[in-house]
């Protein structure tokens, strides 16, 4: 998580889940823990907390113990969790809302500054956007 | 005009606290055709009865509205009392105003006025009453059992025993069901077939019964106390009375196919017997992998039997018996495994089903006994079990939780523990749900003792990887995805209703659930009998259940039958729809929408019969018909509409 | 036959063997790939936020662009093939918000042509096209140089086939497309079971490592199955899958590195078409020791 993610958000705690299920159309609490998306996830080896944890925390109401853990810019939106998910919950939506709802605050995760010139050259363009999309307000 | 008598029940607060009882009743005594009414604690107490029967006799009542709780909770009880004193029943009527109106209404007036409308309602339909006597149905004291599991077996020996004929019809060639195919049972660890065998063959043998294998039901007609079946036999090729069992058929037998009992471990020919200990206890051929009967190909099994048992001759039968109940005990199937996608459709030999795995630890099984997996009849050194395959997700399979597999699972793991000391076990569980006597006490004895690694999560992905299987999976309690090698994985599949339960259901008029589950006619109260009269349900096609809930519930519906049988004649409501002939234009809507087949056209006679007995007063051919021809006794056109015209205050 | 064709950022950037290749194959198959007219980047990912309209806009608008001349767009990049057909999908699915995305380009056209999607556009990916148009044993006929049962490990990641409701192109859990085309083209489809699992996208840029961890995961199993070759419809699977094979090998000794090609480099190989046409220079594991020792070039 850099710095910058770490200032005050302008978001009142009970109103962060009315958010998320604005952005994502997913209620959290349809959710029952089973960590399904958690046992597939492709990218959760070096994750933080694990993403069954991401709805967790947001059950639970901790939107800012959610925001010190790396995980929502680990996930790379591949749909794993939400292809099998039991309940039908669409975890990478809740993964894009929680970024959104930041990136929305201005906080960047990323600025295209921040990628080095050669791996600017070298990457195809795809990656490029798509990462500005997910990283970047 | 008829004398009516209005009665307002507080039901303690129930009604009292949302409904001005007392100006409920205040309103009433002033209705035209009230001459009496009032207010009372709980009408449903002895006091309670006593005042109604009482103001009965006092104001010569010709009419009782009880106002008061659901008519399913208590019109029965009201409708008896009354009776004592020689009022005709069907002259005392409910209104609803809990359920419909103090639960689910807030506002005090509204709820008040919304009661009297109710009760006015109720009031203008009793006008229209008339006495109706119930009506008499014979009973043919003979039972049909349908499934030779555990379930029918246990229902039949009940009813045999109390010396009535039951009829016991087994889809398969042996009855036993799923419990001959396990190993042993929680949480006993009681060999399964040591104590399912001799009741197989007390059933087969006990005078009243009569055994049908390899038949099925395939026509139903009549009614609660006088069904008329028709039972087709499929033929076992062999003379019963003359194959001791031998084997010999089965030797030279060319055919080689999986075995059904053996969950397709093993192989069987086509000339077989499903499992030493089948019942009856003999070989029957399979003319699906025969190489021929009609013509006869291949003979050798013909040959090679010294008593001259085959009878390539036989033909199927069907056989048409009479009963007066059934009890349906069709019971279960595993969901398929090849559904579950990403668990790789079961495309990977040694991921294996609860089912699979009970016929490797059975000492009569494919490999009598030891632990071997499929691919290679090696020991597995390492076996994941995962529970809850296909249940609990509503999203791609079933929404249910099949109850048994916890328990099976924590059996399974503790078996193969027993057998490959060195072994490893894990489970992937979700929660652990052992609410049995001794239940929660095995599933922890299992951990503690056999140190069985129990990660909660669901699992993910399973995949083949050189020579064993890869789980990928979680466990949420440590956070932590895991990845365990295996060289066996069983999934706990799912329970769903056998093969042809619906069809069978359909036959028999019996309603289903979403997951195909046979419906009860009452979740609490009468968790045996069907909502058709006559039909009784028990064992794992209600719902799934385990072996002692399957016993229990198959007792329960054999002594249901019991009650049936121990009289003479059976009562009716009489509340069915007639035809009034001077109207009936013999168009025959009536006919088509009935359900229950109780109307048919006499062309002849021009006229629609009703039979009595089978009309189920659902209605649906009053509300067809065009010319108003077909009226329910004590809810005609005229009651309904003076309903109508009273909530809608134009009356 | 001429179809309508979405070529997408990449192709005309880093990927464009991808394009060159795909269009010299059609060619021989007796299908013109022409290239839509003023089409714009798709946004390389689909907005999984439900209020991100605007991100649905470029994709829509493109749509607009290709319903003016037919009812069907051929793309060959995952991702495009994913952006397209799921803002497709919703607009199909949901009238309001292609009332909203409509009012939208009304108002901000760029082009004179620019105004109102219908929904009457289908979005075909290319491997579509080869299965339905010409039929994978229908293609057999065209083979020129059969690829000797080489074993292939098709690649298919995330956003070719998820999610499976939407794209409807093939069995999440079990495609067997790109299986298919491999089977025809003379190859040995070898059966792996990472072929779907993400290689870590677009993570690649800001996280090499994990994209590095999830990429070794994919051509260890990939490798174990016996293949020599992978293919890949993706630009972004190719690279990340593509560049970090030596730093793999480095830390694993065992590993041994997995030349991974475009599927329209193997159909143009099978096809005939000449080695320089290939392009077969484009990654940092050179596929052509391979395929000189199968006896391919």
């Amino acid at each position: 998580m850099p710095e910058n993610t770490k200032k005050e958000l302008n978001i009142k705690p009970e109103e962060i889940l009315e958010i998320i299920k604005d952005i994502s159309g997913q209620d959290v609490y349809v959710c029952y823990q089973c960590g399904k998306c958690t046992a597939g996830c492709p990218m959760s080896e070096n994750m933080d907390i694990m993403p069954n944890q991401i709805i967790r925390l947001l059950q639970i109401g901790a939107f800012d113990e959610l925001l010190k853990h790396n995980t929502i810019w680990l996930c790379a939106s591949c749909l794993t969790c939400t292809s099998r998910c039991p309940k039908g919950v669409d975890l990478a939506r809740i993964m894009e809302a929680v970024r959104l709802l930041l990136l929305r605050q201005n906080v960047a995760y990323l600025n295209a500054s921040d990628i080095p010139e050669e791996d600017r050259e070298e990457l195809p363009i795809q990656a490029l956007v798509g990462a500005m999309r997910k990283y970047s307000p | 005009m008829k004398r009516i008598g209005v009665f307002v029940c507080w039901c303690g607060s129930n009604i009292a606290g949302t409904v001005d009882v007392e100006k409920v009743a205040e309103h009433f005594r002033t209705y035209p055709g009230v001459v009496h009414a009032e207010s009372y604690q709980y009408l449903c107490s002895e006091p309670g009865q006593k005042i109604i029967l009482n103001r009965i006799k006092e104001h010569g009542l010709k009419g009782v509205v009880i106002a008061a709780c659901s008519p399913t909770m208590h019109e029965s009880t009201f409708r008896n009392t009354v009776q004592q004193i020689g009022f005709n029943p069907f002259q005392l009527e409910i209104a609803n105003i809990r359920e419909q109106v103090s639960w689910v209404t807030e506002d005090k007036d509204s709820a008040t006025s919304k009661a009297i409308t109710s009760i006015s309602q109720i009031v203008e339909k009793l006008k229209g009453n008339e006495a109706l006597d119930p009506i008499q149905v014979p009973v043919t004291k003979k039972a049909l059992v349908i499934g030779g599991g555990i379930a029918g077996i246990e229902a039949a020996l009940n009813i045999a025993k109390a010396g009535y004929k039951v009829y016991l019809v087994e889809k398969e060639a042996t009855i036993g069901g799923h419990m001959a195919q396990l190993s042993e049972t929680f949480p006993t660890l009681d060999c399964s077939q040591c104590i399912l065998t001799p009741k197989m063959v007390e059933v087969a043998r006990h005078p009243n019964v009569e055994l049908y294998t390899l038949s099925k039901v395939t026509k139903i007609e009549g009614f609660i106390g006088n069904f008329k079946v028709t039972v087709h036999k499929e033929p076992d090729y062999v003379k019963r009375a003359d194959c001791t069992a031998c084997g010999d058929c089965a030797e030279v037998c060319p055919v080689e196919v999986p075995s059904e009992f053996n969950q397709t471990l093993k192989y069987r020919k086509a000339i077989y017997i499903p499992s030493p200990q089948a019942v009856p206890t003999i070989y029957h051929i399979d003319p699906e992998t025969c190489l021929g009967i009609n013509p006869i190909k291949c003979n050798k099994c013909a040959e090679a039997c010294e008593r001259k048992a085959i009878d390539f001759d036989q033909q199927p039968e069907d056989i048409l018996i009479e009963v007066g109940a059934i009890v349906v005990a069709t019971g279960y199937d595993l969901y398929d495994k090849e559904l579950m996608a990403e668990y790789g459709y079961g495309r990977y030999q040694d991921v294996i089903d609860g089912l699979q795995f009970e016929r490797i630890l059975s000492a009569s099984g494919p490999t009598e006994g030891k632990v071997l997996r499929p691919s290679d009849g090696t020991v597995p050194k390492r076996v994941v079990f995962v529970q809850c395959c296909g249940s609990r997700d509503p999203e791609h399979h079933k929404a249910y939780c099949s109850k048994i597999c916890c328990m099976y699972t924590a059996k399974h793991a503790l078996l193969y523990k027993h057998k490959v000391h060195d072994g490893k076990a894990t489970v992937f569980y979700m929660d652990i749900r052992a609410n049995g006597k001794r239940y929660e006490e095995f599933v922890q004895n299992a951990i503690e003792h056999e140190h069985i690694s129990y990660l909660r999560g669901r699992v993910s992905k399973i995949y083949q990887e050189n020579d064993h299987l890869v789980v990928m999976g979680a466990d949420t309690l440590s956070g932590k995805r895991v990845e365990i090698e295996a060289d066996l994985v069983v999934l706990a599949m799912a329970m769903v209703p056998g093969k042809g339960t619906m069809e069978l259901a359909k036959l028999l008029k019996v309603g289903y659930d979403e997951n195909g589950f046979l419906n009860e006619a009452h979740p609490k109260l009468r968790p045996v009998e069907s909502l058709t009269g006559g039909v009784f349900i028990a064992g794992a096609v209600q719902a799934p259940k385990d072996i002692p809930e399957t016993v229990a519930q198959a007792s329960g519906a054999a002594s249901k039958v019991l009650e049936m049988f121990g009289q003479d004649y059976l009562w009716k409501e009489p509340t069915i729809v007639d035809v009034d002939g001077s109207l009936c234009s013999m168009c025959g809507n009536c006919v088509l929408v009935c359900p229950y087949g109780a109307r048919s056209l006499n062309k002849e006679k021009h006229i629609v019969e009703v039979n009595a007995v089978l009309c189920e007063s659902c209605g649906a051919c009053a509300a067809a018909c065009p010319t108003g021809a077909a009226q329910q006794r004590n809810l005609t056109d005229k009651q309904i509409v003076d309903m109508i015209e009273v909530a809608l205050e134009i009356k | 036959m001429k179809v309508n064709f979405y070529p997408g950022c990449t192709l005309k950037t880093k990927a464009s063997n991808l394009e060159r290749t795909a269009k010299a194959s059609m060619a021989i198959l007796g299908i013109e790939l022409e290239e839509m007219a003023e089409w714009t980047c798709c946004g390389a990912n689909f907005s999984l936020a439900n209020d991100n309209i605007m991100k649905m806009a470029a994709p829509i608008r493109n749509l607009a662009r290709a319903e003016k001349v037919g009812t069907e767009l051929v793309t060959i990049c995952s991702a495009c093939y994913n952006v397209l057909k799921r803002a497709n999908y919703a607009v199909k699915n949901d009238s309001e918000k292609l009332e909203k995305l409509n009012l939208f380009l009304e108002d901000g056209k760029i082009q004179d042509n620019d105004d109102q999607y219908h929904g009457k556009v289908n979005v075909l990916h290319l491997l579509e096209l080869i299965k339905e148009k010409i039929g994978f044993d229908n293609l057999k006929k065209y083979i020129k140089k059969p690829l000797n049962g080489l074993k292939v490990a098709p690649y298919y990641g995330c956003q070719l086939i998820r999610p499976q409701k939407e794209l409807e192109i093939e069995d999440q859990e079990a495609p067997e497309i790109l299986h298919n085309l491999i089977d025809a083209l003379g190859g040995d489809a070898v059966d792996y079971s990472m072929d779907t699992e993400c290689c870590g996208s677009y993570v690649e840029v800001n996280r090499p490592k994990e994209v590095w961890l999830a990429s070794y995961r994919i051509l260890r199993q990939a490798r174990a199955a016996g293949a020599k070759i992978m293919i890949t419809s993706c630009p972004l699977c190719l690279y990340n899958l593509d560049k970090h094979q030596f730093d793999i090998e480095k830390e694993h000794s065992d590993f041994k590195p997995v030349p991974i090609l475009y599927f329209t480099q193997l159909l143009g190989l099978a096809l005939g078409l000449p080695e320089e046409e290939l392009e077969l220079n484009g990654t940092k594991v050179d596929p052509r020791p391979v395929l000189k020792e199968s006896g391919l070039l």
